[in-house]
């Protein structure tokens, strides 16, 4: 055996204790392999030494505490077939945002945010409603009866322009104020400029 | 006898709100843990809050655990491995601002409860210990890993974040470090002539 196999034969699981056979004769004609199988032994002699080693009680008092403290049990986690739908709501939701405010350099802020009345339907070919609101591009309907924010913003005019209401585009750059009409899933569905 | 639950019975029981479930997956898996963090840190009490924050986070988000991904255990132990670069970054910038030198603290002193041990044997495992304590981190987080926690190789490549071919090269590297040193403190001692490692690193 030269020291190759040695180095070799002490991978097998079953190579412990003290050294035998080809082992120990290698072993006994070179010592660094003989200290390398006694390395191998302290270390084993040093985990089984150590699995005597644990974290203190208070560690688990505090842990069994804190778990019987925690409000509810314990969701499980959501279905893998059901984070494709989870994306692509969530990408939805970006561009629908994105459509209503994609005009380069936009700077809106935001103002306030209220609570409105429950409106009707704000289909694309609809004209104004009563409450002074244009529907948006593209935008669904509303859910009649259903709830509905409505948000003050001052957007540049051109976002407004972008958003289907005709403003003269020499002051493009100007910020207006307008009322934003999101639906229940948070989607802007209307428009109203303020003034 | 019933055979003890599986990990993932006792987690499926844990996010129920069992906690006798909690309590034994505890026991079963805090030791592991907690030696871990004490070998790759070299601290007792970074050690145990790391072993509490991993069981917190497992309270806390059991339901991120995806068992298609790997064992519970290197679960754990990747949450704690976490930890305990956290802690040892920090340690290095709380030593730079000091302006001291080694990385981590001196490690705690062995358990010695065998009085069969021979001196001999307890100062040659004491001088083991430090000598893993000394390697460098990623030879040291190997070895503590692979030959004292006996975790196999595939759950210390998820765990390490590496594949197991790099296991397998770090541990064989890890252990000649080891090799070295300790021949060295041992030729130091005169207790055994210079080695030629060149023979035995064929």
């Amino acid at each position: 055996m030269n020291c190759r196999q040695f180095l070799k034969s002490m991978a097998d699981p079953a190579a412990t204790g003290p050294l035998s056979g080809e082992r120990l004769t290698h072993g006994s004609e070179c010592p660094a392999c003989a200290n390398r199988w006694k390395m191998a032994e302290d270390l084993r002699a040093l985990a089984a030494q150590e699995r005597k080693r644990e974290a203190p009680s208070r560690v688990e008092a505090f842990l069994m505490a804190e778990f019987r403290r925690r409000p509810v049990p314990l969701s499980k986690p959501v279905a893998t077939w059901r984070m494709p739908a989870l994306w692509a709501a969530a990408a939805g939701l970006v561009l629908m945002a994105s459509a209503l405010w994609q005009i380069p350099g936009r700077n809106s802020r935001f103002v306030t945010a209220v609570t409105g009345p429950a409106v009707q339907t704000a289909d694309v070919d609809d004209a104004e409603d009563a409450n002074g609101f244009i529907p948006l591009p593209n935008a669904e309907a509303l859910e009649p009866n259903g709830d509905v924010n409505v948000v003050s913003v001052e957007v540049p005019r051109s976002a407004v322009v972008a958003a289907g209401i005709l403003l003269a585009d020499d002051r493009a750059s100007e910020m207006v104020k307008a009322d934003v009409m999101l639906g229940s899933d948070g989607l802007a569905r209307a428009i109203r400029l303020a003034n | 006898m019933r055979p003890p639950d599986t990990d993932d019975v006792l987690l499926e029981r844990l996010r129920a709100g069992d906690d006798d479930a909690f309590q034994v997956l505890y026991r079963r898996r805090q030791g592991a843990i907690y030696r871990f963090a004490m070998h790759v840190t070299g601290s007792s009490a970074a050690a145990e809050d790391i072993t509490q924050e991993v069981f917190l986070t497992l309270i806390r988000a059991a339901c991120r655990y995806d068992p298609e991904r790997g064992t519970l255990n290197g679960y754990l132990f990747g949450i704690a491995r976490k930890l305990v670069l956290r802690h040892l970054e920090r340690a290095r910038m709380d030593v730079a601002l000091d302006g001291a030198g080694d990385e981590g603290t001196a490690p705690q002193l062995a358990i010695h409860d065998d009085p069969a041990m021979a001196m001999a044997d307890r100062e040659r495992l004491e001088a083991l210990r430090l000598a893993v304590h000394r390697l460098p981190r990623r030879y040291r987080e190997v070895v503590v890993l692979c030959d004292l926690e006996e975790v196999d190789y595939a759950d210390a490549a998820a765990i390490l974040g590496c594949p197991i071919g790099t296991v397998r090269s770090r541990l064989h590297r890890a252990r000649a470090l080891l090799f070295e040193k300790l021949s060295q403190e041992r030729a130091a001692r005169g207790e055994i002539k210079d080695l030629d490692p060149a023979r035995c690193w064929i």
